[in-house]
């Protein structure tokens, strides 16, 4: 058998084959394990990775469609029966068979049972966020009011924690403590940080150590304009 | 330090002055929000003006009017609040079918969207709304054809179902007879509105024959089967026109402004070499999970669609109230970034499992609880096989 440059190919083989063969498997999955758990759409480095996957040649270009098509049978995430799993008695098999091929026809077809596109890429997702309405001014203003009511959420969000504290007329220094400890791995890891430019895993919450003179300052670092480099968004 | 602060008792001299610090910050915060809200408030009335001839109006009531159906047509709700308000519409079911039924100016997204809540008013006013529609002496194609004309339906799978069952009892209550129950009828209508997308949706390449119509709606009349003829008619109708469904033409404004399910700052474990966890604020919309370093960034860092994806809670070593998104069944699957390409090529997806840690117990719970919502948007398959099996297996002994 060929074997292919890209590392991810082998995967790719696996998961036409098993769609040809129309893998249908119940079984519950087994745990993944810690090492192996963690999403690649954040390189470390400002580069979005993702974003310069999407815009290398595919090296999947090889490939048709199998007739099984590529997406598995209608099924609900949370494993529960399929058409094709719905225990029929022998005279209804054929006429649920041919509702599972129709059902299947559109969605290799990319639609909705209503002929609407199917969001099924992040490419497809990232145009709907973008392009809310076809007129320009609208759209901008469109995001220009989401900006502004996340940014106000998030702002309400952190009200409240602070007045966890501010509010509480039992306050003891232990407690503060604690506060300080769960909202500081909230806090450090947020750009810019609580105490200004804060690396992350140093304490921005000085502890009670009679030499440190650092107090807590919680001033927001706001995002900055146009200072801050943005990784282009593809 | 105002006489009105209190001070707690057992605070060394550092930390009051970060409790201060904290205070400081507090005033700073109460600055902002109100700073934005004055701006939401400013922008949402520039957009709501943003002009058109009908507000050129001189009476003050039909300027009213036009108003409310511009705002019904951004938010239903809110529209019709408006209309109620101003003594243009009363409050009652009746009424308010009569205003979508009529539908004068108003968007057919927008209307849908409201016939599909899922509040008892709402439940009303969409059996008011498919009371109005006269069914009588026409088939299953041509009472569809008018129904899916009259509004836009929604893509969520029980504003479907709730909509697709009140049109079946109805066609049913018009037509007696022709089925033995309302689930025939049901079942039967989504068939043809999937035949109908097969057969004209460039997309799809399958087409389905007659015959395989007459096939798969077999036993669907409570155990019996449905006259072959009948079928062969709904099958030639659809075949030789197409439905008429209202659609998006980009002006929609129904769906322009964001309306998330959900969002707010969570961690996510971010991969390579070297994995850690980053502080992102996620927005839930659209079945779609986006994410972002600053809440003013115009443009996502980060997008999860969410088909097909499952969620579990997970514990992590390092970060407490942790969920995963992955793909059951097989976890050697990529979460699907994939498509088909036109021409059979299927593009790549790259991630194997999302791991995200909340900031509390309280809003794990509540993001599971949307995001699942979000995932589960269409099992409508599910739902249709389900009704499937209570008609054919009806009379079976």
């Amino acid at each position: 058998m060929t074997t292919y440059p890209f590392p991810f190919f082998d995967r790719w083989v696996r998961q036409l084959v098993t769609c040809i063969s129309k893998y249908k498997s119940q079984s519950q999955s087994p745990m993944p394990k810690e090492e192996e758990c963690y999403s690649e759409t954040e390189a470390e480095d400002p580069d979005e990775e993702a974003g310069s996957r999407s815009t290398s040649p595919s090296p999947i270009g090889v490939w048709s469609s199998p007739p099984g098509g590529v997406f598995p049978s209608a099924t609900t995430p949370q494993g529960s029966p399929t058409v094709s799993h719905s225990p029929s008695s022998a005279s209804d098999s054929s006429s649920e068979g041919a509702l599972e091929h129709l059902v299947q026809g559109l969605q290799q077809g990319g639609v909705s049972f209503l002929g609407r596109p199917q969001f099924l890429t992040q490419e497809q997702c990232r145009r709907s966020f973008l392009r809310r309405a076809r007129d320009p001014q609208l759209n901008e203003r469109a995001h220009h009011v989401r900006c502004l009511q996340s940014t106000l959420k998030a702002k309400l969000q952190e009200l409240q924690v602070l007045d966890e504290v501010l509010n509480d007329p039992m306050l003891t220094s232990e407690k503060f403590r604690r506060w300080k400890e769960k909202n500081q791995e909230l806090y450090s890891d947020r750009p810019g940080g609580w105490a200004g430019t804060v690396a992350e895993g140093t304490s921005c919450f000085p502890t009670l150590e009679p030499e440190d003179h650092t107090a807590f300052d919680p001033k927001e670092h706001l995002p900055p304009n146009t200072q801050c480099p943005r990784p282009p968004d593809l | 330090m105002e006489e009105e602060d209190f001070v707690p008792g057992d605070l060394s001299l550092q930390e009051r002055q970060e409790l201060e610090n904290i205070r400081r910050r507090k005033q700073e915060l109460l600055a902002d929000i109100q700073r934005l809200k004055d701006e939401i408030a400013e922008v949402t009335n520039e957009i709501e003006s943003l002009g058109s001839t009908e507000e050129r109006k001189n009476m003050q009531r039909n300027k009213q009017v036009a108003m409310g159906r511009k705002k019904f047509n951004m938010d239903p709700k809110k529209g019709i609040q408006f209309l109620i308000e101003n003594d243009l519409l009363k409050n009652t079911c009746e009424d308010i079918a009569q205003f979508l039924y009529k539908g004068e100016g108003l968007n057919k997204t927008a209307i849908g969207d409201y016939l599909g809540e899922r509040d008892e008013f709402n439940i009303q006013v969409l059996h008011a709304f498919v009371e109005l529609h006269e069914f009588t002496d026409l088939n299953l194609v041509q009472a569809l054809r008018q129904f899916l004309w009259s509004f836009r339906l929604p893509g969520e799978a029980q504003k479907i179902d709730r909509m697709m069952e009140a049109f079946a009892q109805r066609y049913c209550q018009c037509n007696n007879g022709v089925f033995q129950s309302t689930d025939t009828c049901y079942v039967l209508s989504f068939a043809i509105i999937m035949l109908n997308t097969s057969l004209h949706n460039p997309n799809v390449k399958d087409k389905p024959t007659v015959e395989r119509f007459i096939g798969m709606n077999r036993g669907i009349n409570d155990g019996g089967d449905l006259p072959e003829e009948l079928l062969r008619n709904l099958y030639e109708s659809i075949k030789n026109e197409p439905f008429k469904i209202p659609e998006d033409d980009g002006n929609d404004l129904t769906h322009t402004f964001f309306n998330p399910d959900r969002e707010g700052w969570l961690l996510k474990l971010a991969g390579g070499r070297v994995k850690t966890w980053k502080r992102r604020w996620f927005i839930l919309t659209d079945n779609c999970l986006y994410y972002f370093e600053y809440t003013t960034d115009k443009e996502p860092r980060g997008i999860i669609p969410l088909e097909n994806l499952s969620i579990r809670e997970v514990e992590d070593s390092k970060k407490p109230n942790c969920f995963e998104l992955y793909i059951p069944d097989n976890k050697d699957q990529v979460i699907k970034a994939c498509k088909t390409e036109a021409d059979g090529r299927v593009v790549e997806g790259n991630h194997t499992v999302y791991r995200i840690s909340a900031p509390t117990p309280e809003e794990k719970e509540e993001w599971i609880k949307c995001i699942k919502a979000a995932i589960s948007r269409d099992p409508f398959y599910e739902m249709l096989a389900t009704r499937k099996k209570k008609v054919s297996s009806t009379k079976r002994h």
